[in-house]
């Protein structure tokens, strides 16, 4: 059911407004079609966007969001580990 | 603990600005301004370095002490004199902007008026009454530090000359920015002449030369004079053009023609037209049970991957399967799954399943034992089902360590004996928990096949050069005709191919004319 | 003839869930509500019977001498449920505080060795076209540092607001990283698409095929 909201979605929501929105839309296009057969079809170009797309951008996005919540994790189980933050309940060991 | 004199809620030491209400706190030294973080005494109301209220307006002036009144600009005590005093205005052009004000503030009688307001009034008069100081200026005179000092008098005058000499001709001013003109340039007029017409109404009767309630709006509350003022000749032109911009009735928008009812019946019969175009994008290729996507599906790299992954296993070796998702996910899935243990079975290796999900465990049970008819393995002897596994890091790990223990199978006596691991995960977060618990501290080799929706999330683990964490990927219902493709035996999900090569030219159809649309109307309405 | 029972019951279901596309209606409330029950049940059941039972029970039931460490778990669990009461909810903090250990501690041994380690080490290759094996990969491999860089970056919120050449830098990172990160939206929000076309797709094939017998 989310296919057809999100069907309408993209008629409504994806306005080039600027640049960004470009960007966007423009990456949302090129993976669509390059993930079907149709892509190839249209172009051999297609596929490939989506690969270098998909590998390289994104990849290193992802990466540094990995990245990022990986150290979040660390933090927030030495705090727990510490005593300083006790998510069940009870108030920290070592608050001020 | 300071407590703020405003609204009595206690704050910590230290503190310049209450919690609460956001009020300056009155410290030991005095009142910080929020403006210019001067520090002031005590007792100010204004801040002696920019002029920015410290008191907060909800506190009635009688509750203000009055003794910074004693201004120094006699334009603004002049004005504010007796009824009697006020002179009838010559023309009401000036007026006319402010009916609306006049008829707002003509209601309320003016005998009725509060008697801070009162005091107000007569505190100027007192002043005006009592023998002339030594500091109170003239009308419209500068304090001595105000004043254009000698060696700047030159360059004005200069400045002056070249305009004359360039012929530019004189702007015409309007009537309130003439009164703004400081009164020493002689030979311009009385700032009573052109000022237009003193305010008859309100807490400014009787000044002249006031703006309009219009440029009003952005005038920050200062005790200081106004200095002197001199603008380059354009800045007149464009005052102008700003007059008479704000002074120009609004015109009425031209949507508001549109009928609304025109509007909201486009925007539901859009509604369901899209509705239908994805709803016949799905249901027309399955009908027709066309075909042409087997024929044409390329295979990505990381597809290909897993298959090599799974293709150079030897023989009677112990794969671990995780089935980690959820019916909502399972129309993925499920075909994902069918491919890789066909697959599997067809290498002659022995399975361990698991599952971290609840349903998981059920919806794999149905695919396994299908599959496994078809290909003649025992369960029991050829593969196995531990079921669900629960209780995120911890319970996987006792699963991967117990394996040698009392609750382990036979199959394995420990988790480095697994030759592969295949987890086929719903949720991006059950390919890191496999990555982080058991194949990072076990160095057992993994692959993944993922939804759609987790593959971007997984692929960094995919794409890592400097170390194996995913040998292969596979994405989705695609991920899953690739498969089929590339081991030669087609079924559900190469079938699909054609309805999803449809909706998603349909989505991106969608995309290009509600852009259309959206230009198209933005370029009309221009 | 279950199995026929099955499918129209199935299908029924789906076709109520597809109603909510007309309208917020009753049955499509009573189907949603029928989906919650069914799998916190299920869930009850799986967990009773393929956990609690094999792993905390049977062993339990065995003779003192050797289920007796079985005592332990089965008692921080009971107190686990003391949580439901707010009086005696402190009860259940040791039974918690356990859990929470012991899930802090592999996730920190997870996220290390999993996550960050192996990923930085991703982000640290190399950018020399002789080694990185061709030029294209060598391009690959800057683009993805400088995005790595360039999104962690832009997550960086506590640099002063002046200026300097420090803020000068942060700031020219966080913008690149504010690409990258579009093009990894845009990306992300590509395959979730996908995923629901191929879901909705399954579910005409079960509609058109296991129900109505249209497709082979």
């Amino acid at each position: 059911m989310l296919a057809f909201y999100v069907a309408r979605a993209a008629y409504r929501g994806f306005r080039l407004r600027s640049l960004e929105s470009l960007a966007f839309i423009a990456a949302v296009i090129v993976v669509l079609l390059g993930q079907v057969p149709v892509g190839s079809y249209l172009s051999e170009f297609v596929p490939a966007a989506k690969e270098w797309i998909l590998d390289v951008p994104s990849t290193a996005g992802v990466r540094g969001i990995i990245i990022g919540v990986a150290l979040g994790t660390i933090a927030t189980g030495v705090r727990v580990l510490m005593g300083i933050d006790r998510p069940y309940g009870g108030e920290g060991g070592s608050s001020q | 603990m300071i407590n703020c004199p405003h609204c009595g809620a206690s704050n910590k030491d230290g503190s310049k600005f209450c919690g609460d209400c956001g009020q300056p706190l009155i410290t030991r030294n005095g009142v910080t301004c929020p403006m210019c973080d001067n520090l002031n005494p005590p007792s100010v109301t204004a801040c002696t370095n920019c002029g920015a209220r410290l008191i907060p307006v909800g506190v009635t002036p009688s509750e203000e002490p009055l003794e910074l009144l004693e201004v120094e600009e006699g334009a603004v005590v002049e004005g504010v004199e007796g009824e009697d005093t006020v002179a009838e205005p010559d023309d009401r052009g000036e007026s006319e902007s402010l009916e609306e004000f006049a008829d707002v503030s003509e209601a309320e009688p003016e005998e009725a008026m509060p008697p801070w307001l009162e005091k107000l009034r007569e505190l100027p008069s007192e002043e005006a009454a009592s023998e002339e100081e030594a500091t109170r200026l003239a009308p419209g005179e500068l304090p001595d530090w105000l004043e254009v000092p000698p060696e700047f008098e030159e360059v004005l005058s200069e400045a002056g000359r070249a305009v004359e000499e360039e012929g530019v001709p004189r702007a015409e001013i309007p009537s309130w920015l003439e009164a703004l003109r400081p009164a020493e340039e002689e030979g311009v007029a009385e700032p009573g002449e052109l000022a237009g017409p003193p305010e008859r109404t309100g807490l400014l009767k009787g000044i002249r030369g006031t703006l309009g309630i219009e440029p009003i709006l952005a005038i920050p509350p200062r005790a200081a004079s106004l200095p002197a003022f001199s603008a380059p000749p354009h800045a007149y032109e464009h005052a102008e053009v700003f007059d008479k911009v704000v002074r120009e009735p609004a015109r009425p928008s031209a949507e508001v023609v549109r009928p609304r009812s025109l509007e909201t019946l486009v925007a539901s019969t859009m509604r369901w037209i899209i509705y239908l175009i994805v709803a016949t994008a799905v249901v027309v290729p399955i009908l027709r049970g066309s075909n042409w996507a087997e024929a044409n599906m390329p295979v990505t790299a990381s597809t290909m991957a897993m298959y090599d992954a799974i293709e150079d296993l030897p023989a009677d070796s112990v794969v671990l399967v995780s089935h980690d998702y959820d019916p909502g996910v399972a129309g993925e899935m499920i075909p994902q799954a069918k491919a890789v243990v066909g697959h599997l079975m067809r290498r002659q290796v022995r399975l361990i399943n698991v599952s971290l999900t609840p349903e998981g465990a059920r919806l794999s049970r149905e695919v396994v034992d299908e599959v496994a008819e078809a290909h003649g393995y025992e369960y029991g002897d050829d593969y196995l089902s531990l079921g669900y596994v629960v209780g995120v890091e911890a319970g996987l790990r006792s699963i991967v360590e117990g394996f040698g223990g009392p609750g382990g199978t036979d199959f394995v006596d420990r988790i480095e004996d697994v030759a592969l691991v295949v987890e086929f995960a719903g949720a991006p977060e059950y390919v890191r928990l496999w990555l982080e618990q058991v194949q990072a501290p076990y160095g057992v080799p993994m692959v993944a096949g993922v939804s759609a929706t987790a593959d971007p999330l997984a692929r960094p683990y995919y794409r890592n050069q400097a170390q194996h964490q995913l040998l292969g990927l596979m994405t989705g219902l695609v991920g899953a005709a690739e498969y089929e493709r590339r081991a030669g035996h087609p079924g559900l999900a190469l079938a699909s191919m054609d309805s999803q090569s449809m909706v998603h030219i349909a989505m991106v159809l969608l995309v290009l004319v509600g852009n259309l649309a959206y230009l198209g109307g933005r370029l009309r309405g221009k | 003839m279950s199995e026929v029972l099955t499918v129209w019951i199935a299908a029924i279901l789906t076709l109520i869930v597809y109603s909510y596309l007309l309208a917020d209606n009753p049955l499509y409330r009573l189907a949603e509500h029928l989906f919650v029950g069914s799998s916190v049940g299920y869930a009850a059941v799986v967990i009773l019977h393929n956990i609690l039972r094999p792993r905390l029970l049977e062993p339990l039931a065995q003779d003192a001498g050797v289920g007796w460490p079985y005592i332990i778990p089965l008692f921080l669990g009971l107190l686990l449920l003391t949580k439901a009461r707010t009086t005696i909810a402190w009860l259940g903090n040791s039974s918690l505080a356990f859990l929470f250990g012991v899930g802090a501690a592999l996730a920190i041994g997870g996220a290390l060795l999993g996550s960050f380690l192996p990923q930085i080490q991703a982000s640290w290759v190399s950018i020399w076209p002789a080694t990185a094996g061709s030029v294209e990969a060598a391009v690959d491999n800057v683009c993805l540092a400088v995005g790595t860089i360039g999104t962690l970056a832009y997550f960086y919120f506590t640099m002063g607001s002046g200026r300097g050449a420090r803020n000068a830098l942060i700031r020219f990172w966080a913008t690149v990283g504010k690409w990258v990160m579009l093009i990894t939206f845009g990306a992300i929000f590509g395959n979730r698409i996908m995923g629901y076309v191929s879901l909705l797709i399954e579910r005409a094939y079960f509609l058109l095929g296991d129900w109505l017998g249209l497709v082979g």
